[in-house]
């Protein structure tokens, strides 16, 4: 078997909270406490979940934006976890990102052309005197045409929209394998949303791309996305083809997720089974013992106040981290039941 | 990590009004520009001084010992018979020479440093930082009296020696812009993009953090200036030269009997320091966050 064309070997990510020089810290902030995950050629893999679970701390992992505590990052079966700042920049001419907010990723004080020119002369891809019809092809890839129309202007001459297709553009000019997403439209309006998402689908098949969409919006997830990771505070909860974990949840955290999604349809949104989720996600500071999840979980049982839940694998190349997994459709009843019982 | 909810109405199509021209914003405060023409007008004196004088500011006997003001002495003569009007202007220029260089260098170093101190953090930041501390704590003032008479009144000494002293704030000012545009995306997505660590905080950090440090910088072109008139005073300028704080000290002794001695040199740097301060105000309304925008 080949290897994978990313992969994520045990990772974790601890940050010390409050101190410094002098003052010890007041903890350590495990933002990803042991993860494992892999993309294959061509893949798109959505990592979900709430506010605060891990997931940018993941993405920025995998471009070595931050560093890990522990575990392995491989990309092509390859280490590319501590990498010198020479190796680092071969590596990310193959994996890319796109930040979450396009008024915070672009330069203020430098026009389209020298954002885009940057990458093309860092790498040597492009001679210095085709740079600019270069920058121009790229804006017309994502959309902004023509591109040489929009190459001397600033970044707040443009719209939200506009911007990120210039992040997009930005990503691209290294023709990477691999784009990390991270809520690459969250910030957008809806209708700009939907246009990008395009955009993304139709480079993917373009420049046969690679995507790790980090996201917590389940219809985005369900447009674009091949396969799903649930994270939750710090930890992978389920992973599995989108399809088959929208239809049967094999964890009660995705299955409230899945619950608290919008939905278009009205009838359908009142005929589906509600788990509501209490409370916020615990601080990672001081996660909770046993399974991370008890403490907000309708099927708590004691052993999940006792023992951390394994990650056991199902059919189809299902995984989950729940004790009762196997036993997936009768949760929403037993959650009711369970309702009932203290009403 | 935080997102809007889906839904939310997000930053999708937020049109920019024009933004107004960077000179409306700066001619809205009227004593600015006031502060700028005077500015002006002294810059034009100091930089064709040479060609508008009357007579040579160091020739002695240029007139009469002491000549009250009048048409051929326009501010009169010193005990010399030297001709106030031309050292003035020859001593302007010298004197917005300090403090032009002192200004320069000062925020050069406060750049560099506060630079690294706000963009490594940790252990850098603490080291500078602390290094920082202790030139703010020491009394400028007596420090630029030991420096300047250690080393000897060399007009670049001074320079040097008050220099030395400001740099400070300019590096604080400078670190604390660091401090919160190291975290922006826009950096990482440069780091991504294969930038050195050079590149990320002088080409990509810096541009966005000099607005402060413009306005830092014309204040201290002002506050270098007292600084070097008042070492002069002291006696500690540099005697090959004619600045005005020279001047001053030198009519110590004729203050009383011809008050044009003194009056008109103070005046000139009072005036000097004030339309600097008056530019700075204006540069920090054009230069603030309220009115920069995105």
């Amino acid at each position: 078997m080949t290897a994978p064309l990313l992969e994520v070997r045990n990772l974790r990510v601890h940050f010390p909270a409050g101190g410094g020089w002098v003052h010890r810290p007041r903890g350590v902030v495990r933002a990803v406490d042991g993860v494992s995950l892999s993309l294959e050629e061509g893949e798109i893999l959505a990592l979900v979940g709430e506010s605060g679970c891990g997931k940018t701390t993941l993405g920025r992992a995998i471009l070595g934006l931050v560093a890990p505590t522990s575990g392995a990052i491989l990309f092509e079966g390859s280490e590319v976890t501590d990498l010198a700042p020479a190796e680092r920049r071969g590596y990310h001419r193959h994996v890319q990102m796109i930040f979450q907010d396009p008024f915070d990723s672009l330069n203020p004080r430098k026009t389209v052309l020298q954002t885009l020119a940057q990458p093309l002369r860092n790498h040597g891809l492009v001679p210095a005197r085709e740079q600019r019809a270069a920058a121009a092809e790229l804006l017309d890839h994502v959309g902004l045409s023509p591109g040489r129309a929009f190459l001397d202007r600033y970044p707040h001459q443009f719209s939200g929209g506009q911007r990120q297709r210039i992040c997009i553009a930005r990503a691209l000019a290294v023709r990477p394998r691999i784009i990390v997403a991270d809520e690459a439209v969250s910030a957008l309006d809806i209708s700009i949303r939907a246009q990008i998402l395009k955009l993304l689908r139709k480079l993917q098949e373009e420049f046969q791309l690679s995507y790790l969409f980090i996201t917590h919006d389940l219809g985005v997830v369900r447009s674009l996305c091949d396969r799903v990771a649930v994270m939750y505070l710090g930890r992978m909860v389920e992973e599995g083809a989108t399809d088959s974990i929208f239809t049967l949840p094999r964890h009660p955290y995705t299955s409230a997720l899945l619950a608290a999604s919008p939905m278009v349809d009205p009838e359908a949104a009142r005929r589906r089974t509600h788990i509501p989720l209490a409370g916020d996600v615990p601080s990672a500071m001081r996660p909770p013992p046993g399974c991370r999840f008890h403490p907000r979980c309708p099927i708590a049982a004691t052993i999940c106040r006792e023992a951390e839940p394994p990650l056991l694998a199902f059919e189809g190349g299902r995984r989950s981290a729940c004790h009762f997994a196997a036993e997936a459709p009768s949760w929403t009843l037993a959650a009711v039941a369970k309702r009932e019982d203290v009403a | 990590m935080s997102a809007p909810a889906p839904g939310t109405p997000a930053a999708g199509w937020v049109e920019e009004p024009p933004r107004p021209s960077l000179w409306r914003i700066f001619a809205l405060n009227r004593m600015s520009v006031l502060g700028l023409a005077v500015l002006g007008c002294l810059l034009v004196l100091a930089v064709f001084g040479d060609a508008i004088v009357p007579f040579d500011p160091e020739k002695i006997r240029a007139g009469p010992r002491m000549a009250s003001p009048g048409a051929v002495h326009l501010m009169g003569t010193d005990d010399l018979g030297r001709d106030v009007f031309s050292r003035v202007l020859a001593g302007l220029r010298i004197s917005l020479i300090v403090g032009l260089s002192a200004a320069a260098v000062s925020t050069g170093i406060g750049i560099v440093v506060g630079s690294f101190a706000g963009y490594f953090g940790r252990l850098i930041d603490d080291l500078l930082m602390r290094l920082t501390e202790v030139f703010l704590v020491i009394p400028r003032f007596f420090l630029a009296i030991m420096l300047v008479a250690f080393f000897g009144a060399h007009i670049v000494n001074i320079i040097l020696a008050i220099a030395l002293l400001s740099w400070p704030e300019i590096a604080r000012i400078v670190r604390a812009e660091f401090l919160s545009l190291r975290t922006r995306q826009f950096v990482d997505a440069a780091r991504i993009a294969g930038c050195g660590v050079l590149v990320l905080m002088f080409v990509e950090i810096l541009p966005n953090a000099l607005a402060p440090v413009v306005v830092a910088g014309t204040l201290q072109v002002g506050q270098a200036m007292l600084l070097e008139a008042g070492l002069s005073y002291l006696g500690l300028g540099d005697p090959s030269q004619v600045s005005l704080g020279i001047m001053l000290q030198q009519a110590q002794q004729i203050m009383r009997s011809a008050w044009w001695t003194t009056a008109f040199p103070g005046l000139v740097i009072f005036l000097a320091v004030l339309s600097l301060n008056l530019v700075g105000d204006g540069l920090n309304d054009v230069l603030s966050p309220r009115s920069r925008g995105r």
